[in-house]
């Protein structure tokens, strides 16, 4: 008897799968199912494989600059080799946020943009001679804002840093090192995405492992605290009960010592990468398939959903207007007027919220990260 | 149910000519049109555990960010003689943490106390002088994963995570529930007629009861820049280091309406006492001590959770600070009331589950789970 229920059941139930499926094909009919990897596709081949190719390329030149400097330091080689490093960290704010495959295994973003540096160990680093830096301690002791700290921090001018190349060849091998090991991680992942790349775009299902959902919560999670927070929010002492922390801007040194005002200039070239991205943006300006044309997609198969993909673009242009205002060196910015920034972090915190909560949810993706509620 | 129940003992209190008590709009009490409130005091202590906490980070204690490390004579002087912060307004006020702590009328201890000094005592010899050295279970120093970098004793604590959350409990919760709402400070002496009969503490423009009533809310609310804004009842800033913080994060998250809650039981407390109605007040300082005491709670099962997740996620670092953060909270735990003037946790039962959680290194995972229950349970959380 019992099992003649089961049968009934599941008898029932397969007339339920086929009428459900009858269903979705009458819809399918009506409007195409949005088809997630040519967001992908165009991530991958337009944005995300030519600018870590751009980075690449900045950082070869980078390394080639320190590698005169070091030899023979003086103010021509020095100031190339400033240059050089400013160059690459604005490439850098192109693909910081994608924290997925490779780059993700070997902690990428944490070796190349930790800050505030630890200076404390960088100079026993330095002293020590050592070379390996793969303790997760030393994250703090290389990348760009390592170099930030090597090459405007050590002293706090131009000549008086020569010197000390000059003086004690340990800084320059340290220095070289940061470079060799920036370099073997970058060709690592640049390799990594020839093969890397056909396996992110067929996975384009929405599970909590399909490319689409984390390259979008990396987005997302990038968007919230590797640039609203880390680049604003914690130096204007939004977490720090409004005191302002100023040496933690990043690149704090190239402000800190006059080298160069520079931070502006990164958050700015950041916002617009994530503009970008969200607009499926390459660098030559040509437009793909992006999150804004999955929103769009869902606005126009039910006009009763949120129309966002208008409301978050006007929030990046209210956001880069807002960055705009500040000044070059945001050091003088937060002692003069932190207003300034806070504001700069509200106009970010709008998009957060629009893309973490909003998007997210039109978009069916689960976020995958915990609060990061800096305490 | 309860506030409905005590409006009806407010109704029948009427009816047996009590004086009837309205709370004001927003906390602020005149006296001859001069405000009566005063809790600088409170600012003060609040504003030197936050210069303590950032010590203990080795942090310049102004807050401006800068690494600066500390001994322990000096952290000392800060903790016990409000001596040699930076912000020299903190400096020689006769406003100290470590005599407030750990120190209600109602149930102080000095073992506690001391526990708080080993904690600074650790920190400065053990944690600063390995504060380049890598970190691993049984030796001090610098722990990093992909999310934080924090420097740690021996056992993985966080030491300006485990003393500030402990005094949250150990300082403000403390000095409020078991000590300014009791009447062994509200009623002592001849605080009561003296209330009743308007006779002012000496220079001041305020009865001894009401400045009383008055310490215990700025353990809460005094580092708000205006105490007597309108909106302060539904929108705790969160300011500072301690309990504020955490009270507006659980407004914000666990118990919406807490914050309200509170901060109404102070207002109308406080009228109580101008209209020297003992009976309402008594009735809104338990409401203040039932829910304070659930932020405690709150917290410290959020945080003993928040370490199992982030170790899954394979984040030690960030799992070492939300325990360390934990084990303060649990601290604080023998600090709360449940209304009848006992702690929903004794010191003997804290110090049992402190034993249990103390290596971080090798803690277990069934052992948090099971304090986890057990707090919820017996707080009803």
């Amino acid at each position: 008897m019992k099992q003649l229920k089961y049968l009934a059941l599941s008898i029932f139930s397969i007339f339920l799968i086929i009428s459900c499926s009858s269903d979705s094909d009458e819809d399918q009919t009506q409007i195409p199912e949005f088809d997630r990897s040519t967001i992908l596709t165009n991530y991958a081949e337009n944005i995300i494989i030519p600018r870590y190719a751009d980075f690449k390329l900045s950082l070869m030149n980078l390394k080639s600059s320190v590698d005169s400097y070091v030899a023979s330091p003086m103010v021509s080689t020095f100031d190339k080799m400033h240059n050089d490093w400013l160059d690459t960290y604005k490439k850098w704010q192109h693909i910081e946020m994608f924290n997925i495959g490779k780059a993700e295994e070997i902690m990428f973003f944490n070796t190349i943009n930790t800050y505030p540096v630890d200076e404390l160990r960088i100079n026993e680093n330095i002293v020590s001679q050592k070379n390996d830096l793969s303790n997760a301690n030393d994250y703090s002791s290389q990348g760009l804002s390592g170099v930030d700290y090597m090459i405007h921090g050590i002293d706090d001018t131009k000549d008086k840093v020569i010197q000390k190349y000059t003086d004690d060849p340990k800084y320059g091998e340290y220095l070289k090192n940061l470079l060799s090991i920036m370099y073997t991680n970058t060709n690592e992942i640049v390799q990594d995405w020839e093969t890397y790349k056909d396996s992110f775009i067929q996975s384009s299902g929405n599970s909590n492992s399909s490319s689409l959902n984390m390259i979008t919560n990396d987005f997302v999670y990038y968007f919230e605290k590797g640039l609203r927070a880390n680049k604003i929010g914690i130096p204007a002492g939004v977490y720090s009960g409004g005191n302002t922390l100023v040496s933690n801007i990043e690149a704090y040194y190239s402000s800190m010592n006059s080298f160069q005002d520079v931070s502006k200039d990164l958050a700015t070239e950041a916002l617009i990468a994530s503009e970008n991205l969200f607009l499926g943006k390459s660098s030559t300006g040509a437009v793909g398939p992006s999150l804004k044309t999955y929103l769009d997609y869902i606005y126009n198969a039910d006009v009763n959903k949120e129309n966002l993909s208008p409301v978050i673009l006007s929030n990046f242009q209210e956001a880069k207007q807002a960055v705009n205002q500040l000044d070059e060196n945001f050091i003088d910015q937060i002692n003069n007027n932190k207003i300034k920034m806070l504001n700069a972090f509200d106009k970010l915190q709008v998009i957060v919220v629009n893309m973490k909560t909003n998007m997210l949810s039109l978009l069916s993706i689960q976020v995958d990260y915990i609060d990061a509620d800096g305490d | 149910m309860f506030l409905s129940s005590l409006f009806v003992s407010c109704d029948n209190d009427d009816d047996d000519n009590m004086i009837d008590v309205v709370a004001p709009a927003t906390y602020e009490f005149l006296r001859d049109g001069v405000s009566t409130v005063s809790f600088s005091g409170q600012t003060t202590r609040l504003n030197q555990v936050d210069a303590i906490y950032n010590a203990l980070n080795s942090k310049a204690d102004d807050g401006s960010g800068a690494q600066k490390f500390y001994t322990e004579a000096e952290i000392d002087a800060m903790f016990a003689d409000g001596a040699g912060f930076m912000d020299a307004s903190l400096n020689g006020t006769g406003k100290k943490v470590r005599s407030k702590t750990s120190a209600g009328c109602a149930a102080g201890n000095s073992s506690t106390q001391a526990q708080f000094d080993d904690q600074i005592a650790d920190f400065t010899a053990n944690v600063v002088s390995a504060w380049t050295a890598d970190a691993s279970a049984g030796v001090a120093g610098k722990l990093t994963d992909a999310t934080r970098s924090i420097h740690v004793n021996k056992y993985g604590h966080e030491i300006d995570q485990t003393f500030v959350k402990g005094l949250i409990g150990g300082m403000c919760t403390d000095q409020i529930v078991n000590n300014y709402l009791q009447p062994c400070q509200l009623d002592s002496g001849t605080r009561t007629d003296d209330n009743t009969n308007g006779v002012l503490a000496s220079g001041k423009n305020y009865t001894d009861m009401e400045h009383k009533w008055d310490e215990a809310f700025g353990y809460l609310y005094g580092q708000e820049a205006d105490y007597s804004r309108a909106d302060l009842g539904s929108a705790p800033t969160g300011n500072g280091t301690t309990l504020n913080k955490y009270f507006k994060k659980i407004n914000d998250s666990n118990m919406p309406g807490i914050a309200q809650t509170v901060y109404d039981a102070f207002k109308l407390g406080r009228a109580a006492i101008v209209a020297g109605n003992y009976e309402v007040r008594d009735a809104q300082a338990n409401i203040i001590k039932i829910h304070l005491s659930k932020v405690i709670g709150y917290k410290s099962v959020d945080y003993l959770n928040g370490y199992m997740s982030k170790m899954a996620a394979g984040n030690t670092a960030d799992a070492f600070h939300a325990l360390s953060e934990g084990y303060g909270f649990i601290m604080s735990l023998q600090f709360t009331n449940d209304g009848t003037e006992n702690p929903y946790f004794t010191k003997a039962e804290v110090d049992t589950m402190l034993a249990k959680m103390d290596d971080f290194w090798t803690v277990k995972d069934s052992d948090l789970t099971s304090m986890v229950s057990q707090i919820q349970s017996k707080m009803n959380i």
